[in-house]
């Protein structure tokens, strides 16, 4: 009789010791750290993690990981609970951004303190879900709000927060935080919280009409993409046709802005051509700021910052950004070209 | 009465109440105001040359509406509610510390610090300008401030503007990561304020770039108008002026270009290091550097062949 209680007894007996040697770990965890970094045990105390028994070994596994990794906890160890995010999250380009920072050549123009510093803050987003919603709280309404995005979504090579904060969206969303009313970032970026931050857009940061991986999407892909979000999210609030409208005249905006961008690009061709500027001059996207000449930097203003202020400021619908920061910087940027290509042959004529 | 004595006494100071005045009941707060830098801010200004090339009579809506903080205990908790809350809040701060010369309160809020506050307003989730810069209320406003430049010397000075020593700046050093470990851990906190001391001689490095052409200009008399025939610098007289305390009025193009470049742009790269702005340190700053730089050469060649042909 006894013996056939022997083997259940055993398992009882190592479970039960599992899930005491279980506690005896977290209190290893807490006998530091609830003193040592008070605050991030007081984030994570008051959390629905700490509440669902989510705790330090659940994603940190142990000490000695944790210290290897310097405490990051990759998105698929996230993922292993939240599992249909991490496969939406996938789908967006916030899971390439490491990738695309490396391929970049200005990232590796910067010597490492300066990446670190620089463009890692932003772009290891691929690498961590806390950019968002922040260790070790993780609550889920700080990020909501327009400010978890505008940390990185701020600033010269992308003023989105900016953008949105002038236009009529993010204004009565300033005073009246009410998403019904009108819409956060995440609204029509993260529509019913999918982490697929791709979702509805159509072009890259540089205007291209590609998916996530590069490829390009044809005319009725495009549409489909835009679609996405214009019935899902825009038709909550506003007429169809009017809706349409505007996402039309955004296009136009596009085109217009990116033909200021070729005739600028034309004239300092010329000046290649004609041997006043040296061969090779890399203009655009893989542009660097360390550029050698000035009318190069005049350039790199207009592609990087004043036609980028066009075109999202117009799909964000500010018109301070579209027009002043945008449109009217870069046809005074095309001023300063075409008078320093001018300049440039002066100079060089009377030699 | 307390304060303002009597109509007589108000008059005369134009209600003004001085922080001694202040301190004859917060004896704490005045001494260890007394021990930052804000205590010195009025005397600074009056003798920088910047301060001194503006009109007398436009000073006062200028560098003194700041800089009299020195004078007045009111700049942060606004007479005559005195109110604590609003001390506290970040904008009781970022009314002066805020602009193109020192965008701290920018920085701030495109930070994850500054990010996660404006949600939560909750101290306990996110640091303020106070939980770090007056923790436990201290009105030493220079506390953990380890690391030069400091105001416009280009190291850590007390306020005698000698400078502190490398175990001063050590133990500064400490006093700040103490705060910075209330929530993070030790190691992340170091390497992330010795990440910003990197960041900062590089910026420091790349502003020495842009001296080089405009000295060279200076050498051979391109500068116009010349060092001989502007008005003397207030505080330097008449030798070229390349950062602090660099003016931005009566200097020649290429002097301006640089004026931005150390003036709004390096000050970006290296505070918003340390406040942990990306956007501040790396958009704002280190590229705007990088393309006054571009600027800065070309103008320089400009003028060189400009002279080859007035040769000719």
């Amino acid at each position: 009789m006894l013996r056939k209680l022997i083997f259940p007894s055993i398992i009882l007996s190592l479970l039960f010791s599992y899930h005491v040697w279980s506690e005896e770990k977290i209190g290893d965890c807490l006998s530091c750290h609830q003193k040592e970094t008070r605050g991030i045990f007081q984030a994570w105390v008051n959390s629905k993690h700490a509440q669902k028994g989510v705790d330090c070994i659940t994603c940190h596994k142990n000490h000695e990981e944790a210290r290897a990794k310097k405490a990051a906890v990759e998105p698929q160890v996230c993922g292993q609970c939240h599992q249909e995010k991490f496969r939406q999250f996938l789908q967006g380009r916030h899971s390439l951004s490491r990738i695309r920072m490396k391929e970049h050549p200005q990232y590796q123009a910067l010597p490492d303190p300066l990446r670190k510093a620089f463009c890692e803050r932003c772009h290891l987003i691929q690498d961590r879900c806390n950019s968002c919603h922040t260790s070790h709280a993780f609550n889920r309404e700080e990020a909501k709000e327009p400010e978890a995005c505008k940390k990185c979504h701020t600033g010269l090579a992308g003023p989105h927060d900016e953008m949105y904060a002038s236009s009529l969206h993010g204004t009565i969303y300033a005073v009246d935080k009410n998403a019904v009313r009108a819409p956060s970032c995440a609204s029509c970026h993260m529509h019913r919280g999918t982490h697929n931050v791709s979702f509805g857009v159509v072009y890259d940061s540089w205007g291209n009409p590609v998916n996530k991986d590069g490829k390009l999407l044809s005319k009725e892909e495009q549409e489909e993409v835009r679609k996405g979000m214009v019935k899902e999210v825009c038709f909550q609030c506003h007429i169809k046709s009017l809706t349409l409208e505007r996402f039309e005249l955004a296009d136009t905006v596009k085109q217009r802005a990116k033909a200021l961008l070729d005739e600028a690009e034309k004239v300092i061709r010329e000046l290649e051509q004609e041997g006043i500027l040296p061969k090779g001059v890399v203009l655009g996207r893989n542009q660097l700021y360390q550029g050698p000449s000035r009318i190069e930097a005049i350039y790199y203003r207009m592609s990087q910052f004043q036609n980028v202020y066009t075109w999202k400021g117009a799909y964000h619908f500010s018109a301070d950004f579209a027009h002043w920061y945008g449109w009217a910087h870069l046809q005074m940027s095309l001023v300063e070209i075409k008078d320093e290509a001018r300049k440039l042959r002066e100079l060089k004529s009377k030699k | 009465m307390t304060c303002h004595i009597d109509h007589q006494a108000a008059s005369e100071q134009k209600a003004m109440v001085f922080p001694e005045k202040c301190g004859e009941c917060h004896k704490k707060q005045l001494s260890e105001f007394q021990k930052g830098r804000h205590s010195i801010a009025f005397d600074r200004m009056r003798i920088q040359g910047e301060y001194l090339a503006i009109p007398r009579e436009i000073r006062g809506a200028f560098c003194e509406r700041c800089h009299s903080i020195q004078k007045r205990c009111n700049s942060c908790h606004g007479s005559h509610k005195f109110s604590l809350k609003e001390a506290r809040d970040p904008d009781a701060c970022g009314s002066c510390h805020l602009g193109p010369d020192h965008p701290h309160k920018e920085m701030y809020e495109t930070s994850l610090h500054g990010t996660i506050y404006k949600i939560t307003e909750n101290p306990e989730r996110a640091p303020r300008c106070i939980t770090c810069h007056m923790p436990n209320g201290t009105h030493d406003s220079s506390f953990g401030i380890a690391r030069g430049p400091a105001g416009t010397r280009p190291e850590v000075v007390d306020l005698k503007e000698v400078p502190i020593s490398k175990e001063g700046e050590q133990s500064r050093r400490e006093e700040m990561l103490k705060v910075c470990t209330g929530c993070h851990s030790r190691r992340f906190a170091q390497e992330q304020l010795e990440n910003a001391d990197r960041v900062k001689e590089e910026g420091f490095r790349l502003m020495e770039r842009g001296k080089e052409p405009i000295k060279e200009i200076e050498k051979e008399g391109l500068l116009y108008p010349s060092l001989s025939a502007r008005m003397p610098h207030p505080t330097e007289g008449r030798t070229l002026v390349l950062a602090d305390p660099q003016l931005y009025v009566g200097t020649s193009y290429i002097e301006r270009l640089f004026f931005t470049m150390f003036k709004f742009h390096n000050i970006r790269v290296w505070k918003s290091g340390y406040h942990f702005s990306p956007s501040y340190t790396h958009g704002y700053g280190w590229t705007e550097m990088q393309l006054d730089l571009i600027d800065i050469k070309e103008e320089a060649n400009k003028l060189k062949e400009m002279l080859k042909k007035m040769k000719k």
